[in-house]
């Protein structure tokens, strides 16, 4: 037994004839029992080849795991970015539908108008979670309805009534600037500057501390601009010019423009 | 959101053998008003309205009104005042009158009211004899749980479990859905497995070891014929009737591993549906006939697999969890219903098809061989409680749970009827 461990190292470390090993071992055994030996050798070598056998299934049946997990993350992640970009889409082109819809006759106004009221949305879905409640839900459910005339009908005759409704019951009402500088904005759109003039005036007079304050001073010196009062329209402009709002920036490029 | 609400009901029948536990109800369920249905003659067997009443608190949807708590026992409508049954709460009012009616059977006429619209809502009436007031009570229960809730109610069904004592008896049980009325369909003192009810409701598929090795049996219910559909070498496994009622679905391992097989009845033709030298297992089928659901482990670990029948194309269904098993699908086919393993517990677990989303309904734990409701709103299942087998029910929703324990054996693979 030593002895073939002994060999077997031997023939290893010569490392050309590792076969010759087992053949000199067989032979032993041959001789005394040939037909055995031979149909036992080559059992072995057959569960040898049925255990590899069963070794590559086992390896199949991961691997088909590992590739039908892996397909099927790849579907959703298809599926998920597709969604992604059907949800982006829909938000720029209401994005970009809202700012068309924003009343306003210089294109560099078009971006003013959403930034500036998209702020106020969060505030609005604050408040009818907290209370919404008889009065006041009827009250956000009125602006909502104007704003909804606005942004997304267009019908701005009829947004024009439902503000003015808007302010006659709720003078003092949670939007009343916001419906002030909408019926600013919509007579603007029309060309109507002396009705846009009062309304961007009102706010400002009666507001003049409100986040939409800066935005209706920078319509106010379009609108004067537009109707030929220029030392005004500069006044205002340079007014709003001075903070670090939106209607900054447009009130400093529109200067330029004026100044050109 | 849901309330555990422990309400322990105990049949006043002494033939029923399951008593039933509803474990958790919904937390606002409509409160109704039961009122005992009016009767002349001699004390019947059954209390017809308090197996109405049980019906519909078992559902988990309604809250019946104790008759302690009524202001006045209404039998007809000239005795229903809207004013007292507003008073206490209530939503629905149902009374009902039975009269003797030729031959002696037993007529009982019904109505529900609506209490907020102060209106009826429909007036019916049923008529049976003696040995059927179990019957004509589910009949109101579903009459009653279809015009409140819009769903079909699974009252009148049926179900068929297997009860095991030790390991030398074994009998196949069929009792009404709400466990009484139990009858032996089959009793032996090899192993009854994997009961399958054909679409009609007039047959039973299972396994037996009767023969010393499992064999498929079917079995006529009402006369108790039986035929032997297999005798393969191997196993012999869950049978599955596909919905026409042609074809058995079932697992063989007659050509060496266990694949899934189809057999048409009436020629006795088997064609092989599944190749692979992983394990195919628990076959069932699409409510349109045309695919098998079913628990394979050829990606490494059990998850279920669906196989069209027509191009032999398969692919894969969950992708949750290492082991997904038994699956079920929910009438709509929207739903696949399974044993799930989560955290090294096996759950019943609903997996919805079209996002594909896991839910898991039960927190008992062992639970195997989901069976689905007819209508859809509830699956039974076996489960361990104690150290007894034991059925168990659950809303497809989770909202609604009820165990069915055993007194005697464990009870074990429950299987819902079809409509019948």
């Amino acid at each position: 037994m030593t002895a073939a461990l002994l060999a077997a190292a031997c023939v290893a470390a010569s490392g050309t004839s590792q076969a010759q090993v087992p053949v000199v071992e067989s032979n032993n055994r041959l001789a005394a029992a040939p037909p055995r030996a031979s149909s036992s050798q080559s059992m072995d070598s057959r569960s040898e080849m049925f255990y590899q056998m069963q070794l590559l299934q086992q390896e199949v049946l991961e691997l088909r795991g590992l590739l039908e997990e892996q397909s099927y993350e790849l579907k959703r992640l298809k599926q998920q970015r597709l969604d992604d970009y059907v949800n982006l889409d829909r938000r720029i082109s209401a994005l970009a539908g809202g700012g068309a819809a924003a009343p306003s006759s210089d294109s560099t106004a078009d971006a003013a108008a959403p930034p500036a009221a998209s702020p106020r949305q969060p505030e609005q879905s604050v408040q009818t979670a907290e209370d919404i409640v008889g009065e006041q839900a009827d009250e956000v459910q009125r602006y909502r309805t104007a704003i909804d005339l606005v942004l997304r009908k267009k019908d701005y005759a009829a947004a024009i009534v439902s503000f003015k409704q808007y302010l006659s019951e709720y003078p003092k009402g949670r939007y009343a600037p916001n419906s002030q500088y909408w019926l600013g904005e919509i007579y603007l759109l029309q060309g109507d500057l002396e009705q846009a003039r009062q309304w961007f005036a009102r706010l400002l007079s009666e507001h003049a501390g409100h986040a939409k304050a800066p935005d209706a001073t920078y319509k106010l010196g379009t609108v004067y601009h537009k109707l030929g009062d220029n030392a005004k329209a500069r006044q205002l402009l340079q007014e709003v010019a001075q903070g670090s709002t939106n209607a900054a920036r447009l009130a400093a490029s529109y200067l330029a423009d004026m100044n050109r | 959101m849901l309330a555990g609400v422990l309400v322990l009901l105990v049949w006043s029948s002494a033939r029923a053998e399951l008593t039933i536990e509803i474990t958790q109800g919904l937390d606002n369920p409509t409160p109704i008003a039961i009122v005992p249905f009016g009767w002349g003659g001699a004390p019947l067997a059954e209390d017809v309205s308090a197996i109405v009443e049980a019906d519909l608190r078992r559902s988990g949807q309604f809250r019946p009104l104790p008759t302690s708590d009524m202001l006045s026992l209404p039998r007809s409508s000239g005795e229903v005042f809207y004013r007292d049954w507003s008073i206490l709460g209530t939503e629905y009012l149902l009374i009902g009158n039975m009269t003797a009616a030729p031959a002696g059977a037993l007529k009982l006429e019904f109505e529900l009211y609506d209490i907020p619209s102060r209106k009826p809502v429909f007036k019916r009436e049923v008529t049976g004899n003696a040995s059927q007031l179990r019957d004509m009570a589910h009949l109101v229960s579903d009459a009653v749980y279809e015009a409140i809730t819009n769903i079909r109610g699974a009252f009148s069904t049926k179900i068929i479990y297997v009860e095991a004592f030790g390991t030398e008896r074994f009998r196949l049980m069929l009792a009404d859905a709400d466990g009484a009325r139990e009858r032996v369909l089959l009793t032996s003192k090899q192993p009854i497995m994997s009961p399958a009810w054909s679409p009609d409701g007039k047959e039973v598929a299972y396994v037996s070891f009767e023969t010393t090795r499992p064999a498929i049996f079917r079995q006529v219910i009402a006369t108790a014929e039986r035929q032997q559909l297999t005798n393969f070498q191997g196993l012999n496994g869950a049978p599955a009737w596909s919905p026409d009622g042609k074809k058995l679905a079932m697992v063989l391992s007659k050509d060496g591993n266990p694949e899934i097989y189809v057999l048409e009845i009436a020629t006795g033709v088997f064609t092989r549906i599944t190749r692979h030298f992983a394990i195919d297992t628990e076959p069932n089928w699409t409510s349109d006939g045309k695919s098998l659901v079913f628990t394979s482990d050829r990606g490494g670990k059990p998850q279920i697999y669906q196989v069209a029948l027509a191009s032999g194309r398969v692919e894969r269904l969950t992708f949750e969890g290492d082991y997904n098993a038994r699956a079920r699908l929910s009438p709509d086919g929207k739903t696949l219903v399974m044993v799930h393993r989560h955290r090294g517990v096996f759950h019943i677990a609903t997996q919805d098809l079209v996002r594909g989303d896991i839910r898991v309904l039960t927190q008992t734990t062992l639970d195997e061989s989901p069976s689905i409701a007819p209508n859809g709103a509830m699956l039974l299942y076996a489960t361990k409680y104690g150290d007894k087998g034991i059925l168990a029910a659950v809303s497809l929703d989770a909202g609604v749970k009820f165990r069915l324990p055993s007194r005697q054996g464990d009870v074990r693979e429950p299987s819902w009827s079809p409509y019948f």
